[in-house]
């Protein structure tokens, strides 16, 4: 095969096996935005801490490895958002204006979070250990272990997703609170406590997301800043609170990504993504507000 | 009548700070605070101003505040503009900025504009160090920015006396005008429109109009500031557009939403201060203001609006005449 | 079964229901009428705790209700159908009202309220797999209305249910609510198209200005000039 188009599907691999993680991330952002309305600025905090907890459970027991880790930390983070959302978010609801207000406190929360984190861990960054070691020659490509096993869990979390949302209780009266809130509260949906399950779910997914990224790159207390943003601009692009656009943007930046840094160099990316995001704004703002799909 | 209590508060601030160096003045650290404080202070009050006052939700005030800097920074440096009149263009070209960004904002509702300059504020700073080829100074900053003159006095890093001065008249004009603006007819107007926007409409009060127009005024304020800043500090970067001063900034405006009009101002002193304390505690400072900003939100019974209710119901009877009819008290969606 | 004593509502500072007081017995039909923006409405979204009242009490089968959450409110059987209609637009028909059995009493006997619903409302079984938004005036009426009363409410309270209706499908609408009423579901209704459905109500209830000005049996309200020049205004 001609190298050059081998390259090219090596980057496109190497952008769909990213996508995979920011694609999670992604639900996650628009889905608490879809479903309660709340935009949570501490996302990227989230995420870096999904990650330090893995980090815990590897270096406190030699004898972990990342089924377990997953098994832990996942419910472990859901439980911390349902808790986040209790004690930070939820009186904010009834006052004027509170979804800035929320904001506000979110950005407060990441602070909080961030720098609890540089107190307890340091500002070393730390590493997680390969999920896979070696790699698989399919076709003639490289395709790392690791990557393909984070294709799979990933591809694996939005199918158990998307069965949630469709097919059980909870996930249908997200769905309706997604599509008319007064109307769930006219059936008699629980609205309180389901907005509660949609914090948590949000924040295991990004745990996830954190977990999955962890190995790649090096875990820093501020690290998750830069996540946060390019999920902001992947759901942004794909319309906030809309799962299917979330997930074509993911996979479609992502990929983009990857050519960005293949061709013109690593820092490129990070430009890229801004140039995206000014793109957004400029040409389809509704992706910013929404669409449902 | 007599004088309005936000006036007198905010006369007593200024009368305060006008003979502090009389005792302060062989301690420059503490006049270089005091200068940084009545910048972001000020700045914190123009904040403060159009997200509470006026009602737009804008995460952007920094973005304006940074390209005054830069802007008064490179025509005083590259083209030897004078630095008054720098500062002059600065406060223009964010204003410029602020109604560009507004045409298209200020047709949506709260909580886009909110996310939507927020997003640009992180946009800024790339696009500076981008536009390091244009004379930005990229990442490493703008540097020998020239400083301000009097006459044939040209300003000196070691003096602050006169920058304290310069600070104190400048954030002083810059609060004034944000006063007026709050008591005058645009100000009551806004209160009608916070109120009841179909009564207000009815008036004839066109809303885009007006947020428009005090978007673009709280941008040259910004801008002002920032002008100030560049020539104060000789050296500006994209450090400016951090979301730690951003935090800074942000409880201070949340501080004067508890208040009245100079709240946000005085929150500059409180909160900047405060960073001084805490300094030496490194990590757990940021740690501890990122608590102050949780706790500070939660204890408001109405958030940074707070003091628009002690407002809305002075001012109500006299621009409206009979209550209006509004949204449903219960918490609503977008 | 419902009683309301001293009802105060604001929004904002517009005092919308003042010292609203009746009575509601099991069975009934209860007619609200009066003009728009008098608060019909809103005294409906006060009693099923979409609006919180300022002052008042609201007792509903001896529990009080007044601050209660509206899930809490729809798990008691007091149940709200609303004039906005507020239906799932991208669920179908069926998930619709499938939703609506969603407290715990309904769920039990979905598939019985499903048939019935269906039986009243033949049409909504016939599309029952189209999407709510893709439904007409007239059909979503019948579906906010059927998905009411999937909810095996012990009382329903609708919100103008005719409102822009052609007059044939409003007398189906008022027909059906009859039936309903009269299979023991007690109904509050609000209404402003008064003359076609006032033969049906047991007692009815005139609102002005946030305040009731009468109410009392059907016989009486149709004797009542002021009434009367309600009904022919409105």
């Amino acid at each position: 095969m001609n190298i050059w188009v081998q390259q090219i599907i090596q980057v496109i691999i190497s952008g769909i096996v990213t996508a995979s993680a920011y694609a999670i991330m992604g639900i996650g952002l628009s889905v608490i935005y879809g479903i309660s309305r709340v935009f949570n600025f501490a996302y990227g905090s989230f995420f870096t801490w999904g990650a330090y907890f893995a980090w815990i459970l590897f270096a406190t027991f030699s004898w972990m490895n990342y089924p377990l880790v997953f098994l832990i930390v996942v419910p472990a983070m859901f439980f911390l958002g349902m808790g986040t959302e209790k004690v930070v978010v939820r009186s904010l609801r009834w006052r004027k204006n509170w979804q800035v207000t929320t904001m506000m406190v979110t950005l407060g929360l990441a602070f909080l979070m961030d720098n609890l984190a540089l107190v307890v861990f340091g500002g070393f960054a730390k590493p997680l250990p390969p999920l896979f070691s070696g790699a698989i020659n399919p076709f003639g490509f490289t395709l790392s272990v690791q990557d393909l096993a984070m294709l799979i869990i990933a591809i694996v979390v939005i199918l158990v997703f998307s069965l949630f949302m469709s097919k059980t209780r909870v996930g249908r009266c997200m769905q309706a609170i997604s599509q008319d809130m007064t109307g769930a509260e006219i059936v008699g949906i629980p609205i309180k406590k389901i907005f509660s399950y949609t914090f948590g779910l949000s924040t295991a997914l990004v745990g996830t997301g954190g977990i999955l990224l962890a190995p790649r790159y090096f875990i820093t207390p501020h690290g998750g800043w830069a996540p946060f943003f390019r999920v902001f601009v992947i759901v942004a692009f794909g319309g906030l609170g809309s799962i299917r656009g979330t997930l074509y943007a993911a996979f479609i930046l992502a990929i983009f990504e990857s050519f960005v840094s293949w061709g013109l160099g690593a820092t490129w990316v990070m430009p890229f993504w801004f140039l995206v995001f000014l793109g957004v704004l400029a040409f389809r703002p509704s992706g910013l507000m929404g669409t449902w799909g | 009548m007599g004088m309005r209590q936000e006036l007198i508060i905010f006369l007593a601030m200024y009368l305060v700070l006008l003979f502090l160096p009389v005792f302060l003045y062989k301690d420059a650290y503490v006049i270089g605070i005091l200068i940084t404080c009545m910048v972001w202070g000020a700045m914190a009050s123009v904040w403060n101003f159009t997200m509470g006052y006026a009602g737009i939700f804008t995460f952007g005030q920094f973005g304006f505040f940074v390209v005054a800097a830069y802007t008064s920074g490179m025509v005083t440096k590259y083209l030897g503009i004078s630095p008054w009149l720098g500062i002059l263009i600065g406060g223009l070209m964010a204003a410029l900025v602020g109604v560009l960004i507004g045409l298209p904002c200020m047709k949506l509702k709260g909580a886009y504009i909110a996310l939507i300059t927020f997003a640009l504020h992180l946009v800024v700073a790339p696009m500076i160090k981008v536009a390091d080829p244009l004379g930005t100074g990229g990442s490493t900053g703008l540097m020998s920015i020239p400083k301000l003159s009097i006459g044939a006095y040209t300003f000196s890093r070691t003096d602050l006396i006169p920058w304290y001065y310069s600070a104190l008249v400048i954030s002083f004009l810059v609060l004034l005008v944000v006063y007026k603006t709050i008591f005058s007819s645009v100000g009551l107007g806004f209160i009608g429109l916070r109120d009841s926007e179909d009564f207000a409409k009815t008036l004839g009060i066109n809303e885009y109009k007006y947020k428009l127009l005090v978007f673009g005024l709280s941008a040259f304020l910004t801008g002002i500031m920032g002008g100030f800043y560049a020539h104060y500090a000789g050296i500006i970067s994209p450090r400016l557009l951090g979301l730690d001063i951003f935090l800074l900034v942000m409880l201070m405006m949340i501080i004067g939403g508890m208040g009245i009009f100079p709240g946000a101002f005085l929150g500059g002193f409180i909160i900047l201060f405060l960073n001084e304390f805490l300094r030496p505690l490194e990590a757990y400072r940021f740690l501890i203001f990122g608590a102050i900003v949780i706790v500070a939100i939660k204890l408001m019974p109405e958030g940074i609006l707070g003091h628009l209710h002690i407002f809305k119901n002075r001012t109500r009877k006299r621009l409206l005449g009979r209550p209006a009819e509004a949204e449903s008290t219960r918490g609503q969606n977008i | 079964m419902l009683e309301l004593k001293n009802i105060n509502t604001y929004y904002g500072q517009f005092h919308a229901i003042r010292d609203v007081s009746f009575k509601i017995n099991q069975d009934d039909f209860f007619l609200v009428v009066g003009p728009n923006g008098h608060g019909k409405s809103t005294l409906l979204k006060t009693i099923c705790g979409l609006l919180r009242t300022a002052s008042g009490q609201i007792v509903f089968n001896s529990t009080e209700i007044t601050r209660l959450a509206t899930d809490k409110i729809v798990e008691m059987g007091l149940v709200y159908v609303a004039e906005e209609r507020h239906l799932f637009p991208q669920m179908t028909v069926f998930d619709n009202l499938k939703l609506g059995a969603y407290n715990t009493q309904a769920r039990a006997k979905e598939r019985e309220t499903l048939e019935y619903v269906f039986h009243l409302f033949p049409r909504l079984s016939e599309f029952q797999n189209r999407y709510a938004a893709t439904l007409s005036g007239g059909e979503a009426r019948m579906l906010t209305l059927g998905r009411g009363i999937m909810s095996c409410a012990k009382l329903l309270a609708i919100d103008e249910p005719s409102f822009g209706l052609a007059p044939i499908l409003r007398n189906e609408v008022f027909d059906k609510i009859n039936e309903i009423n009269s299979t023991g579901m007690t109904v509050l209704l609000v209404e402003q198209n008064v003359n076609q459905v006032v033969d049906f109500a047991d007692r009815v209830c005139l609102i002005e200005d946030g305040c009731i000005v009468f109410d009392g049996p059907r016989e009486e309200a149709l004797l009542n000039e002021h009434v009367k020049n309600v009904f022919l205004g409105g």
